[in-house]
């Protein structure tokens, strides 16, 4: 039931990418959100497409990893691309359905959002087929530091972070084991009426909040008896080392950014 | 109600690239009315086994009879719940479970689920309470509230309270104390003798099966490895050993007197009351050779 939660997999691999320092790799995501708005057109929309697809093809995961971590939000994308065609009142006219009225830019418009969507998803879950979570804390920790001398708790953001990360796989055995403990005493989880529904879903997660409290609790004894007192002075067994690849990386999405500006209309 | 088990095989994440096999070939049969305890090392398959008896898993191959209900791999799930009332598991750490406001509800709660009324589920919570060794006035208390050990009892109640033909459990005494974990056995023990509650009960202890089972399924690396009484099963123990178990310590004083005494001890040894019987006997023998 979980095997199509692409999002947050890891695939282990040795490629260019997956050596990128993680905070590179976040800087870029970060820049290519913004630059993602630059494309206007089909030549900006090609070459930001050639650049997605250049790092998907340098990361060496299959392809049909990358597909599936769209799956998700295959609908979202459909439904933006139908309210663009539909809405979108520019333009010659392409096809009549009915009374409606199809115009060439609503189709271009509805596949230019849907691309940019489709590339947004792309990247970010190349990022986290990538990249171990432990690094992307790793990473967000360390571009936040900065933000420490304003008092932002950034070492304990992430230490939350990598909590969350670490329980989820624990969560879900949990789910299961109480979902069929549920089941064996009559609760059916895949129908019936919305009040029974109702009860199903008490019924699972009444025992989940309880025994994740129960978890946080001994998890924060477990620590404190290893001498666990915040971030600070805190060494790292992991360190992060800032390569020339990475500055290449960067360096690239500049002159992206910059091909962009000169090509959109 | 026998359950019956026929070339079943079971694949965890079937065709994928996670496909594991947990069971295969595995041919049984539990007679009603019997008491039968399946033992293996960890991983060998009887958690899976056991979620096939209530049809929470089903067979990827093979076929699975309970009474007169046929599960195969095309059953859908919807059409498993009456069986489900036919077969109650208390699962491991079954307190965990456990989520109504009071004690009461959530034993009436798969009882419920299976169309009694509230009347009489109260009622049979109101038993089952007492059986399980908790006084009444517990029954208005939050579960959250009781000790683990009492939880664990409440959970128990709330299986039982479905008025299954067939019990499974699985570890039911884990975690808990000598004392509580003697009072549970026990109490399961006299429910299938008095009621002829067919049970199957998943252990890591071969005290409690050589005690209690009157029929035992021993299971290695998904299939199952040998069946017999807790007699024939304890008799090798070093076969045992290969797969990762041993004998009761009762059966393992025997063996080790009739190896430095260079005697045969006659009596099987499954509990310390057959024991001490076996040994009082050798020590008349001697007696009556030394007069």
């Amino acid at each position: 039931m979980m095997n199509s939660m692409i999002i947050g997999k890891y695939v282990p691999g040795d490629s260019v990418i997956h050596r990128m320092d993680p905070r590179a790799k976040l800087l870029v995501i970060f820049l290519y959100v913004f630059i993602v708005f630059l494309a206007n057109n089909s030549i900006t929309y090609a070459v930001l497409s050639i650049f997605t697809f250049s790092l998907v093809a340098l990361s060496r995961i299959p392809f049909s990893f990358v597909l599936k971590g769209l799956k998700p939000i295959i609908w979202i994308v459909a439904i933006t691309f139908l309210l663009h065609v539909f809405m979108t009142k520019e333009g010659d006219v392409l096809y009549q359905i009915g009374s409606f009225p199809i115009y060439e830019s609503g189709v271009k418009q509805g596949i230019f959002i849907s691309l940019r969507f489709l590339l947004l998803i792309m990247i970010t879950t190349l990022l986290t087929l990538t990249t171990t979570p432990i690094e992307v804390t790793d990473g967000v920790e360390s571009l936040l530091g900065p933000l420490k001398k304003v008092h932002v708790p950034v070492h304990e953001l992430a230490l939350m972070m990598s909590i969350s990360l670490r329980f989820i796989p624990t969560l879900m055995e949990e789910t299961e084991k109480i979902i069929k403990a549920q089941t064996a005493r009559g609760v059916d989880f895949t129908g019936g009426p919305f009040s029974e529904r109702i009860k199903a879903i008490v019924s699972l997660l009444v025992p989940l909040f309880i025994s994740s409290f129960k978890r946080a609790e001994e998890l924060a004894i477990a620590m404190e008896a290893r001498g666990y007192r915040g971030g600070e002075g805190r060494t790292k067994f992991r360190q992060l080392v800032w390569k020339w690849t990475d500055t290449a990386f960067l360096v690239a999405v500049l002159v992206l950014a910059v091909v962009l500006f000169i090509l959109r209309s | 109600m026998d359950i019956i088990f026929e070339k079943v095989e079971h694949v965890y994440n079937a065709n994928s690239p996670f496909a594991r096999r947990a069971l295969y070939d595995v041919d049984i049969m539990i007679e009603s009315g019997s008491y039968v305890a399946v033992i293996g090392h960890t991983g060998s398959g009887k958690s899976t086994l056991l979620q096939h008896l209530n049809g929470l898993l089903q067979p990827t191959s093979g076929i699975v009879k309970v009474g007169n209900q046929t599960i195969t791999n095309k059953k859908r799930q919807r059409d498993l719940k009456p069986l489900r009332k036919k077969v109650g598991i208390v699962f491991q750490f079954p307190e965990h479970q456990l989520f109504e406001e009071t004690v009461e509800k959530d034993i009436c709660f798969g009882p419920m689920n299976f169309g009694i009324p509230e009347e009489e589920a109260k009622k049979k919570a109101r038993e089952l309470i007492k059986l399980v060794g908790l006084p009444e006035d517990v029954l208005a208390k939050s579960p959250f509230d009781l000790s683990g050990g009492q939880m664990r009892r409440v959970a128990i109640a709330g299986v039982l309270a479905m008025e299954p033909d067939v019990i499974v459990l699985d570890e039911p005494t884990a975690g808990l104390d000598p004392r509580g974990r003697k009072e549970i056995m026990e109490m399961f023990y006299r429910l299938h003798q008095e009621k002829r509650l067919t049970t199957v009960l998943v252990t890591h202890s071969m005290e409690d099966a050589a005690a209690y089972a009157d029929y035992m399924i021993v299971m290695h690396k998904g299939t199952v490895w040998k069946t017999g009484t807790p007699q024939q099963i304890f008799q090798d123990s070093d076969a045992l050993a290969e797969i990762g178990l041993h004998v009761p310590e009762t059966v393992r004083l025997k063996q080790e007197l009739e190896k430095k005494l260079g005697i045969a001890v006659p009596s099987p040894c499954l509990t310390i009351e057959e024991t001490v019987d076996a040994i009082q006997k050798l020590f008349s023998k001697v007696s009556a050779h030394d007069e």
